[in-house]
């Protein structure tokens, strides 16, 4: 049998059970999922997770001192931390919770683009990127009158890095880049964008949306060994529900970033004669979060 | 969003990204074989997707017509318009693969598309 040759690998049957829809049949023929580029099915135990927060631990988290506030805050809190061990970052305070990739990024161009970028600065995005990371900065970019310049690929989608490098300036203040393609699937080398524009001291943001759930052989997820300065990606393109992802940021420069968005939990004190802000990660987390995606049973009391 | 790691982390990224190797591969090899479909992004550093296009056949309509025998597959400019419009391309189709895809699913995507090819000569 043709599936002989990935059984030493892992058993897929026994990995398929754990997908209930995988189950389902459409058109009268059993479901050929292959869109999994756009959002990965669910195994049992994230929707088991999900079911069992709102039936057993449901309360908002923070500042509460009831048992079930103390329980949920806990289970949140310990999915940052298991974030920053998928992601190999130093800390938990550089892993903020978003509503996905899109978020995150808009969370840097806005919240670093309005304090760091001024008239006739650069940014360098791919042809390979995603609307996600092209129209927020194409948003700041017009906002501060910087210039937004981009690295062009080959016929196939390989980027072209003579070109990148001959992009790269003192102007250049950000490079934003696609780890992998989500159209094309071509993994782009990244370490070396990241060094590169280290070098003439440009901050540089890796779209991890469609990385962080296959990459780790050939090209780790690791943002420390990767040196970039943030990385964000998503909780549905790696098995987990949607409305939920990560941005990772290096502690010192989301200490310099102003807030994103107002509200509740992102600050330390308001008084109408002007407000102080938390410290991270939660500077970055107003409102309520999306707790219930977030947390899972693993680490239920 | 944590069991979806514990589920990752328990399977193995390793394992996860051999297995999708192998189909990303067979699928390629499989794929190839069919004429007048030109795979788009066909390099060595990739992972398991897989966007192409046929001769004469908009994407639009490979879709619908692989829906209809049960496949999902993606179609357009999967949110990359300027990339399209530097590969002068109005979109593809794309087969992405994950953990628990089979060489059976590879197989029913290729008979799927041989009878997409038929259906639009």
């Amino acid at each position: 049998m043709q599936t002989a040759a990935t059984e030493h690998i892992l058993d897929v049957y026994a990995i398929r059970n754990q997908f209930p829809i995988l189950q389902r049949e459409v058109k009268g023929r059993p479901l050929v999922y292959l869109d999994n580029a756009a959002t990965s099915q669910k195994p049992e135990q994230v929707l088991q997770a999900l079911d069992r927060y709102y039936r057993e631990y449901n309360a908002n988290i923070h500042r509460g001192i009831h048992t079930l506030a103390e329980e949920a805050t806990a289970a949140f809190e310990s999915t940052r931390e298991t974030a920053r061990a998928f992601l190999n970052a130093s800390s938990t305070d550089e892993i903020i919770f978003t509503r996905g990739t899109t978020e995150g990024i808009n969370l840097v161009a806005s919240s670093w683009g309005r304090k760091f970028l001024s008239e006739g600065d650069e940014i360098i995005i791919s042809t390979l990127e995603h609307h996600s990371n092209i129209v927020p900065w194409q948003m700041i970019a017009a906002e501060k009158g910087a210039r937004l310049k981009v690295v062009p690929v080959t016929d196939q989608g390989e980027i072209l890095l003579d070109a990148f490098h001959k992009l790269l300036s003192p102007r250049t203040k950000f490079v934003s880049i696609v780890h992998v393609s989500n159209a094309l699937g071509v993994i782009n080398p990244v370490k070396e964008v990241i060094d590169a524009a280290h070098a003439v001291g440009a901050k540089v943001l890796v779209d991890g949306a469609q990385s962080s759930v296959h990459l780790d052989i050939d090209v780790r997820i690791d943002v420390r060994q990767l040196n970039c300065d943030f990385f964000a990606f998503s909780g549905h393109k790696v098995y987990g529900p949607t409305g939920v992802g990560v941005l990772y940021g290096k502690r010192e420069i989301l200490e310099e970033m102003p807030p994103y968005q107002g509200g509740g939990e992102m600050i330390r004190e308001v008084d109408f004669a002007g407000t102080t802000y938390n410290e991270l990660p939660y500077k970055f987390e107003a409102g309520t979060p999306n707790i219930a995606d977030v947390v899972g049973p693993g680490f239920y009391p | 969003m944590w069991s979806a790691l514990d589920f990752i982390h328990e399977t193995g990224k390793a394992r996860i990204r051999a297995h999708e190797d192998d189909l990303l591969k067979y699928a390629t090899d499989q794929l190839k074989q069919i004429e007048g479909l030109r795979i788009i992004g066909d390099i060595e550093q990739k992972v398991s997707v897989i966007s192409f296009v046929m001769d004469g056949i908009h994407p639009q309509d490979i879709g619908i017509l692989l829906d209809n025998q049960g496949i999902a597959v993606r179609t357009g400019h999967h949110c990359t318009q300027p990339l399209m419009k530097r590969l002068g391309l109005s979109g593809t189709s794309r087969a992405s693969f994950a953990v628990y895809n089979t060489r059976e699913e590879v197989d029913a995507l290729v008979k799927g598309l041989l009878k997409v090819k038929k259906m639009m000569a």
